[in-house]
């Protein structure tokens, strides 16, 4: 077990290095940080100069990276160009927001989809099923940002239900992660049904029945605790998508999450920010795969982590 | 078993139907038929008795293993269960129903729940009976059932996919045992096990049915194994049963031309035996267009004009009963008779 994880970790390593180094050089593809600082007037060459140096671009690009690589061993993700805030402290501020939110699309995603899939398995070939079916072939085939702007139209303008937009209170949450939650909803739903139906053509199925349960028994002790595998691991990979999927809605909802955070500093060139949000959402996401490949072994007795340490 | 013929029959299943619906689709629309895998079986198990069923697969066997605990829903006949029909009765009464008729199935490996420990296995029954008032003495009672089936108590924490397959077979069996049956359904329950694990298992089924009492319909196609085991043997043909009769009757001298072929492909150990193998004619006909009249005519050597009109009634002839027109019936009146033992 001890073995694995350490292997994992430097797995992890490794994916974050070749992470950097995609993130570092594309994002310099995008132009010159400085010029877009002096967009407003015209600034003189020793003004530009003393810029580029003052934020080290006037350094050989590899030289750069290895400053950062350097730093980024230390966990210090450098200084935004913007605000000269340190993008630890401004990743840590919008890390919050971001996380909640996709936990609670999740949450919103899981409350859907179970029942909606179970039902669908159970009940296969009749209306609920039919009905099941096409929730999840809509789930699938919208626009998130579509159904975001749609939720505010009703339930925020015409309704006044919910907040349009904004952070803090509890109401906030309501139409980002309901949004979030029914798409995913839509394919989380097609997963559970189509392994419950597995599940449920399993012999010992027939066994269980045969020891005179109730039927919701048989479905929720046996078929359910079977059929979890792939949709845990499905989730776990969802989660990771999640985080950085909510870019799109942390926008529509002007949600102060890292998606926003950097999308702002694309659109400003803000080199540092980009890398340190990129690279936590890198690390956010080895690490809940990590924690994935480790609940295979509570959820299936058949799988040992790592295997050959049983 | 000559016991067997004054006591009470434990259960009576007549008529037994299950007709699959398919759909056949022609250049003008669909077209409503039904694969007949069952097609009217009656038989009656007694106490303490161990029936055979054989067959060649694709007969209705387990088909019929499964109706009797309506883990498949008959599409008609009726199973009496302690003078109530089963295959009528709400699936709450039919749940608790369980207890009294349980099954073992062929394959050990995709009968037990892979997330269960077997202590956990054969505890459930335990509690959902309400045969062990505690998990307590639960745990004990399954202790127990797992040390008559060999299985130890280190065994007890341990999952399914940790056993062989002949080890897993006896969780399987103890879970049966649990609730203590009076009539355990066994569809092929070693076929799927190596020949020496087989004698194993058998042996252990044998002894518990001693000790317990229980009766046994023993699912097989291996005629040797039906031919250890049981008491009395059903042969059945494209979801009829053809023949019923006492083990050393059938084995000495059977009488559907059907089940004369089917004994006839068992290797003989005596070499030289005279004894001719009967081999057939032709495939079995398919189930959803079965021939009429009798339907083994097609591949019978013995068939005259009535076999293709006639369905030949599973009645006694020659003191046993035999659903062929070359045997005359024992009583005039047999054909409304109810089948009994012989």
């Amino acid at each position: 077990m001890a073995k694995f994880i350490l292997r994992r970790l430097f797995h992890a390593v490794i994916v974050v290095f070749v992470i950097s180094l995609l993130i570092f050089f594309s994002i310099r593809l995008t132009g010159d940080p400085v010029a877009v600082m002096f967009a407003a007037g015209e600034p003189s060459q020793q003004a530009i100069d003393n810029l580029t140096a003052e934020l080290g671009l006037d350094q050989p690009i590899w030289v750069q990276y290895g400053i950062f690589l350097r730093d980024l061993i230390t966990f210090d993700l450098g200084t935004s160009f913007r605000t000269g805030q340190s993008v630890s402290s401004m990743v840590a501020a919008t890390i919050g927001p971001t996380t909640l939110l996709a936990a609670a699309g999740m949450a919103v995603a899981i409350l859907i989809a179970f029942p909606v899939g179970i039902v669908s398995a159970v009940k296969r070939g009749t209306v609920l099923d039919f009905g099941g079916r096409m929730f999840s072939l809509i789930g699938i085939s919208f626009p998130n940002f579509w159904l975001g702007i749609m939720l505010i139209l009703i339930f925020a303008v015409m309704l006044g239900w919910f907040p349009a937009s904004g952070y803090g209170t509890p109401q906030h949450f309501v139409l980002p992660a309901i949004t979030l939650g029914l798409i995913l909803s839509g394919i989380l739903s097609r997963l559970v049904r189509s392994s419950m139906l597995e599940v449920l053509n399993q012999q010992y199925i027939a066994t269980a029945h045969s020891k005179g349960l109730r039927s919701w028994v048989v479905i929720f002790r046996h078929g359910l605790r079977n059929a979890l595998i792939p949709t845990v691991t499905f989730m776990g990979v969802q989660f990771g998508g999640l985080l950085a999927g909510t870019v799109i809605i942390e926008q529509v909802f002007s949600w102060p999450g890292l998606g926003r955070m950097i999308i702002d500093a694309i659109n400003a060139r803000d080199y540092p920010v980009v890398q340190g949000g990129v690279i936590v959402l890198a690390l956010i996401t080895v690490a809940v795969n990590l924690l994935v490949d480790l609940s295979y072994s509570i959820l299936n007795p058949r799988i040992k982590a790592g295997g050959s340490d049983s | 078993m000559t016991t067997t013929t004054t006591a009470e029959p434990l259960l009576q299943v007549r008529n037994l139907q299950k007709h699959f619906p398919i759909k056949k689709s022609t250049l003008f629309g669909g077209q409503k038929q039904s694969v007949k895998a069952v097609d009217g079986v009656s038989f009656d198990v007694y106490p303490g008795e161990s029936l055979g069923i054989v067959g060649e697969s694709g007969c209705g066997k387990s088909t019929t293993g499964r109706m009797l605990l309506r883990l498949l829903e008959p599409t008609g006949g009726e199973v009496i269960y302690q003078g109530r029909d089963i295959a009528q009765i709400s699936a709450g009464e039919m749940r608790m129903l369980r207890k009294d008729i349980q099954i073992v199935f062929q394959d050990p490996f995709a009968s037990l729940n892979p997330r269960m420990r077997v202590r956990q296995i054969v505890e459930e029954p335990l509690m959902n009976f309400r045969i062990c008032a505690s998990r307590k003495e639960a745990r004990q009672r399954a202790r127990e059932i797992l040390e008559q089936v060999g299985l130890g108590e280190n065994h007890m924490e341990r999952f399914p996919h940790e056993f062989s397959g002949g080890q897993r077979q006896r969780i399987g069996i103890a879970r049966a045992l649990a609730s203590e049956p009076k009539l355990i359904i066994a569809d092929e329950p070693v076929s799927a096990l190596d020949v020496s694990i087989q004698a194993q298992v058998l042996n252990l089924m044998k002894s518990l049915q001693k000790e317990y009492g229980f009766s046994f319909v023993f699912i097989s196609h291996d005629l040797s194994v039906v031919k250890h085991f049981c008491d009395r043997i059903g042969v059945m043909y494209l979801g009829k049963l053809v023949e019923v009769a006492e083990k050393k009757d059938l084995y000495a001298k059977p009488m559907h031309p059907y089940a004369q072929a089917l004994l006839s492909a068992i290797p003989r150990t005596v070499p030289g035996s005279t004894k001719q193998r009967i081999v057939l004619q032709g495939d079995v006909p398919s189930p959803a267009n079965p021939p009429a009249g009798c339907p083994f005519n097609p591949r019978c050597p013995a068939a005259f004009s009535d076999c293709t009109e006639i369905v030949p009634e599973l009645i006694s002839r020659e003191g046993r009963q035999v659903a062929c027109h070359l045997y005359p019936a024992d009583d005039p009146q047999a054909g409304q008779q109810q089948p009994t033992a012989v």
